[in-house]
């Protein structure tokens, strides 16, 4: 029977990166652990109560609340934070069209929107205006009214499906 | 808005925690997705000393089919409802359902066995446990049990689960051959909890009759309820007017209560509607089509 | 083509999409600590503090409470102080043996980390001998209520009248006569990064340094240097990337005078970040007014004159004095012609969160209740609604357009400019107004019910005293802008790079904005008001004309050319019509800065490309706006679901429509929220029930219509480059709308609509009265 302990290591990657035997306090969020234990503060808390999705990161590439995961749970597993989105250097479709499109003011709960994005065009490259909103639904902005949010994640979908055809050579 | 300091255990096996379960009893909190237990662990509203987290545990992750029907282990996603085709097919209800829970970051993590156990009586997943008849079994040292789940949830936020025992499954009956399901619900903003929900099975037997049909309703008091056309109009078959009596019937029934976001009255009159209205989608899903 | 009025996207998403942003709770320093408040639990009570157990918990290093502060830092200053407001109160930085609400600060904790903090401040007893409180606001002014301030003779802390013509005369002389009681509930800022403050004492400069997430971070800067006793040159305020302001961001709070107070005292860094259950529970509110108004009109609807009084919940402190009433009380008038007008704004003090502004600030009140009335006269007269409106608009030719009354800043109330008829036109034409109604009729026979509502509505913007803009060209060419307007999300740097830009013709790219950070300006009054971009963005243009000329002065005389003669292109000051005779910024800021060692080359000038403009506008501008929405509405559930929002703006002339389009949507995304979700609801005793996000709701994606959005441009004569604000047009009139469509759409049950926000459950509740009205009319 494993005893109950109030700190214990956990090992996982970041973005691509090893992190081993970190020891963390058992009640430490995941959200915690990511921005004061690992200094990646592009995961931000803005209700700390699983209401607003600023948060969300993909663990195992599904979107989750970082402050509603203990960072001991997150032990053995996968993280992509907003820090980990692009690729070789490149910002993600998604991260691009946010700019391209007005997606953002303050910019706070954006690293939320991002990561949720993205899951959500992993699962389904050509979600409709509906699927988008019903999917972005959990995520609370408070600048931008959402639509073009919304318009950047549909441009960003219709983006990469194009980028896949013309990577396959299959037609556009 | 931090946790209170705890101990924190993750078992690898049934057994193990059981022995945490019984060694601890009322000082620990059982976690599987913990959707609802982190917020109030945040808030310290909930200030266990220990905390068993069930992420570990093998085969508690898995659902399967049984000639008494499906078994869905306390660590199934939510998002298993909408991600598995095969498990979406053996609870069509739950599989409509699940789009009103929460929102797609909450269901990755959140069970649908923990959503139960935390007995909210607006959440969605009670209403269907209620109207299917499902049943929990539940494991301790001192002996398994199974309880159905009209046993099972007590009140808001109250089951009959002991401090030591672990819920290690539920088990829904498979659909009723023929059967039209449907789930619908009002809420102020999508995913937030029903202001009233209702889950509907219209059913016919070999003579017609809709007896076995039924309506659970949430979001209207304490915990959801169940009521059985059988127990209204019994031996009725296809009346033009049943289905709007009977929802007019289950509404001057209960007793919903007020709160900030929706009156008494109110919920009286959704759920007049809701069930008039799911009564119809559901017999329109039934082999034989609407009445 | 220029880059004024250009879709420029933005440069300050590059780090915000990377997460790169700098937000305060980013900040860390060596040895810093944290800070958690203990708050009150009752909404009225004697105290009494025991800290014993907090104190010895391992990882405390303090505990602070009233006693522990010194006496320059235990009440909070007054930031609008006005005479009509006979009995301010500022409320404590820490209450001091008696506490007036739920949520006020008590005692600070200081520890090596938040967790710790937090774990204290459990421990902290807080003795409450409990008092009797006063929570409603219309019990508050009732004979023998309990009063919030013993020393303050009534709850009525100050009424306010806001008078023009001889109201009496003009209803006696009406041919109808609407009277309604209409009430908007408490809402809140709620911008998705909560207030924070990190400070330090810098011990080699003698200097406090304060980061926060002020938008008038000169405010602060004085109300920290007298809270510390030290001068103002030894206080810097810094301001980091911030997660939206929405105006309660623009006030002074415990945090931010405390932990400064604790960082001079421990000797080092501190951090306190509300949490949200704190900002829900402590931050200011607004919004909170019953109004009981009468509007008298002729037998064609043409308004004779407006009278009355609303109750304006101040709550227990008055923090920003009586700001929002007066902006309600003098924006009910709206865009129509109100030749009669008497309003008192009653001052109100109840047991709960203080109010201060949050986005709109007083003007969603004043347009919903002035629209609902006028609703209320088209029912009664048998007026389409649009014509009802058409005959009461200001017309194009009476700008400027006195009003007869005082403004919020003292002067004449003067519309500047503008065309109401063009609005509401356009408006109309986009929603189709006229195969609307047709529509309406037809759905109606097939048992669906759809409702057009409209709402004009006009906002005081870019309210003065000034702003500084200083600027520099570097050696390279690039351009350094040094402003104190600070940023909450607007996007300064890149809409005043546009102006500087255009006007010293070098690339966007080129410019540098700074902002957030006290050292940089002498002053600035701050971000609120949607006065950035007009104050600042104005001397912005005048500092960057100054730099123009004096780079032809110092140009023209290193080409031997008149500076009538010359042009500025590519970085390059010419003479026109002869490129080849060309000296570029760059070498005029070299030449202009001489050699080290060896005399200014050019005395008459003075040395380099450098230059400070202010902007003091005469008054506030106005913009204006008129929204339509057509909604559809479920009798059965109640459910209300928006089929088309149009949004026509005048915000004069546009830095950036792509930034302009944001404010606009985002506005009405508060709006929403304030006339479907938003509402702090307090019990009887005074405790808050919606402390969480689960209860207080703001309206999300599946909330916020697609919004269709033109603009009417009337430039405003009262700044250079005729721009008026932006920053709540999208906000102000959407209550009234939505209102007035729903109402519209259930007009066949007899439904009125008199308080926002509304649920589908008020909604049940206002078709249940309409049905008792019918059943005793037969």
């Amino acid at each position: 029977m494993p005893m109950p302990a109030e700190r214990m290591d956990v090992e996982l990657s970041v973005n691509g990166r090893d992190y081993t035997r970190r020891q963390v306090e058992a009640r430490r969020t995941l959200a915690d652990f990511l921005r004061e234990d690992l200094s990646l503060t592009g995961t931000h808390l803005g209700c700390e109560h699983g209401a607003c999705g600023a948060c969300t990161v993909l663990i195992d590439d599904a979107p989750v609340r970082s402050c509603l995961t203990l960072a001991v749970q997150a032990n053995g597993t996968r993280i992509r934070t907003v820090e980990g989105l692009g690729t070789d250097g490149e910002l993600h479709a998604v991260q691009k069209a946010f700019k391209q499109h007005h997606a953002l003011q303050c910019g706070f709960c954006t690293p939320g929107f991002l990561t949720a994005s993205v899951a959500l065009l992993e699962e389904n490259p050509s979600p409709t205006e509906l699927e988008v909103r019903e999917w972005l639904s959990g995520n609370i902005c408070r600048c931008t009214g959402y639509q073009f949010i919304v318009d950047a994640v549909l441009a960003a979908a219709a983006e990469l499906r194009e980028r896949r055809g013309a990577g396959t050579g299959s037609p556009a | 808005m931090k946790p209170a300091p705890f101990s924190y255990a993750a078992p690898h096996s049934v057994e193990e925690c059981l022995d945490l379960l019984s060694r601890y009893g009322t000082d620990a909190k059982l976690m599987a997705g913990g959707q609802s237990l982190m917020p109030l662990l945040s808030l310290r509203m909930a200030r266990p000393s220990v905390i068993i987290d069930i992420n570990r545990i093998p085969g508690l992750d898995a659902w399967e089919v049984t000639g008494e029907g499906v078994r869905i282990g306390a660590r199934v996603r939510q998002r298993s409802l909408e991600r598995d085709r095969a498990l979406r097919a053996e609870i069509p209800l739950m599989a409509e359902a699940v789009q009103f829970i929460g929102h797609p970051a909450t269901r990755s993590r959140g069970t649908i066995v923990g959503s139960m156990c935390h007995a909210d009586p607006a959440a969605e997943l009670q209403v269907c446990a209620i109207l299917l008849g499902a049943a929990f079994r539940l494991r301790s040292h001192s002996g398994d049990r199974v309880v159905s789940a009209e046993e099972f949830f007590l009140d808001a936020l109250t089951t009959a689960v002991g401090e030591e025992e672990l819920v290690e499954e539920v088990r829904l009956p498979l659909p009723v051959v023929g059967a039209g399901y449907s789930f619908s619900e009002v809420s102020r903003r999508h995913g937030d909890f029903a202001m009233v929900s209702v889950g509907c099975i219209v059913t016919r037997d070999a003579q017609g009759r809709l007896d076995e049909s039924a309506v659970a309703l949430g979001g209207i008091g304490s915990r959801a309820q169940r009521f059985r056309l059988g127990d209204y109009a019994p031996g009725a078959t296809a009346v033009p007017a049943l289905f709007a009596d009977f929802a007019r019937h289950v509404a001057e029934t209960i007793e919903p209560d007020a709160d900030l976001h929706a009156s008494t009255e109110y919920r009286r009159a959704l759920a007049a509607h809701l069930v008039q209205q799911g009564l119809d989608v559901a017999a329109s899903r039934t082999e034989s089509g609407a009445q | 083509m220029g880059l004024f009025g250009h879709r420029q996207v933005r440069a300050e998403d590059d780090n915000l999409i990377a997460g790169r942003g700098r937000y305060v709770d980013d900040l860390r320093f060596p040895g810093m600590l944290h800070v958690a408040i203990v708050r009150s639990q009752v909404a009225r009570a004697k105290i009494k503090v025991d800290v014993a157990a907090a104190l010895a918990l391992p990882g405390v290093h303090a505990v602070f409470t009233a006693d522990d502060l010194p006496l320059s830092a235990r009440i909070l200053p007054d930031c609008h102080p006005n005479p009509a407001l006979r009995h301010p109160r500022g409320p404590a930085v820490l209450a001091a043996g008696e506490v007036r609400y739920v949520g006020e600060p008590i005692v600070a904790i200081v520890a090596d980390s938040r967790y710790l903090a937090e774990d204290a401040a459990d421990l902290v007893l807080v003795e409450y001998d409990e008092m009797p409180a006063v929570i409603d606001l219309e019990k508050a002014i009732l004979p023998g209520s309990p009063l919030v301030h013993p020393d303050v003779p009534s709850n009525l802390g100050a009424r306010i009248p806001v008078v023009t013509g001889n109201t009496d005369a003009a209803f006696a002389q009406a041919f109808y006569v609407a009277r309604e009681r209409l009430e908007i509930q408490r809402g809140a800022g709620q911008a998705m990064e909560t207030r924070g403050v990190v400070a330090y004492w810098n011990e080699y400069e003698s200097r406090m340094v304060v980061w926060n997430v002020s938008q008038v971070p000169f405010v602060h800067r004085t109300a920290i240097a007298n809270a510390l006793g030290l001068p103002e040159n030894s206080v810097q305020v810094l301001n980091p990337d911030v997660g939206g302001g929405f105006g309660y961001k623009g006030l002074t709070y415990t945090e931010d005078l405390l932990v400064p107070v604790i960082a001079r005292k421990l000797g080092c860094p501190i951090k306190w970040i509300e949490d949200r259950r704190e900002h829900l529970i402590a931050s200011y509110h607004e919004r909170t007014q019953i109004h009981h108004l009468e509007m008298a009109v002729t037998q064609d609807g043409v308004i004779l004159g407006i009278r009355g009084r609303f109750l304006y919940d101040a709550g227990a402190y008055t923090p920003w004095g009586p700001v929002v009433p007066l902006l309600t009380a003098v924006n009910i008038p709206g865009p129509y012609k109100v030749p009669n007008y008497k309003v008192d704004a009653d001052i109100v003090y109840t047991n709960t969160v203080p109010t201060a502004p949050v986005r709109g600030a007083g003007r969603p009140q004043a347009c919903y209740v002035c629209e609902r009335l006028l609703d209320k006269v088209g029912h009664e007269l048998k007026i389409d609604p649009a014509e009802l409106r058409r005959r009461n608009l200001i017309q194009p030719d009476e700008f400027p357009y006195e009003l007869g009354f005082i403004s919020r800043d003292g002067t004449k109330r003067t519309y500047d400019s503008g065309d109401f008829p063009a609005l509401l036109g356009r408006g109309l034409a986009m929603i189709k107004y006229d195969a609307r109604r047709e529509e309406q009729t037809k759905l109606r026979q097939e048992g669906k019910f759809i409702g057009i509502g409209l709402a004009l509505c006009v906002e005081d913007t870019g309210l003065g005293p000034f702003e500084e803009v200083g600027m520099s060209i570097e050696l390279d060419g690039s351009v350094t802008v040094r402003m104190g307007t600070p940023s909450q999300g607007q996007g300064q740097r890149t809409a005043f790079a546009q102006i500087v830009a255009d006007e010293l013709a070098v690339p966007f790219e080129a410019v540098k904005v700074l902002t957030g950070n006290t050292d940089l300006v002498r002053y600035s009054i701050g971000t609120f008001a949607s006065r950035a971009g007009v104050v600042t963005g104005s001397a912005v243009s005048i500092a960057a004309k100054q730099l123009k000329q004096r780079a032809f002065a110092i140009g023209g005389t290193m080409l031997q050319a008149q500076a009538g003669d010359l042009e500025l292109e590519e970085g390059c000051v010419r003479v026109k019509g002869q490129p080849s005779r060309s000296v570029s910024l760059k070498d005029i800021v070299h030449t202009s800065l001489g050699e080290s060692g060896a005399p200014l080359p050019m005395q008459e000038f003075g040395p380099g490309m450098s230059t400070v403009a202010n902007f003091c506008p005469p008054t506030n501008t106005f913009a204006t706006g008129c929204h339509c929405a057509v909604v559809e509405v479920d009798p059965k559930t109640c459910q209300v679901k928006i089929l088309q929002y149009v949004a026509v703006e005048d915000f004069g002339n546009v830095i950036n429509p792509l930034i302009v389009d944001g404010q606009v949507i985002g506005g009405l995304g508060l709006g929403i929220g304030n006339t479907f979700f938003e509402k702090v609801v307090y019990d009887e005793g005074g405790q808050i029930l919606t402390g969480t996000f689960m209860d207080y709701l703001m309206a999300t994606t599946m909330d916020v219509p697609r919004v269709e959005i033109d603009y009417i441009v009337t430039p405003s004569p009262l700044n250079p480059l005729g721009m008026k604000g932006a920053g709540q047009g999208g906000t102000i009139p959407v209550p009234a709308v939505l209102s007035a469509a729903v109402e519209d759409a259930l007009q066949p049950f007899g439904v009125r609509l008199n308080h926002v926000p509304f649920s589908e459950s008020d909604l049940f509740a206002w078709l249940g009265e309409a049905r008792t009205r019918a059943e005793q009319a037969q």
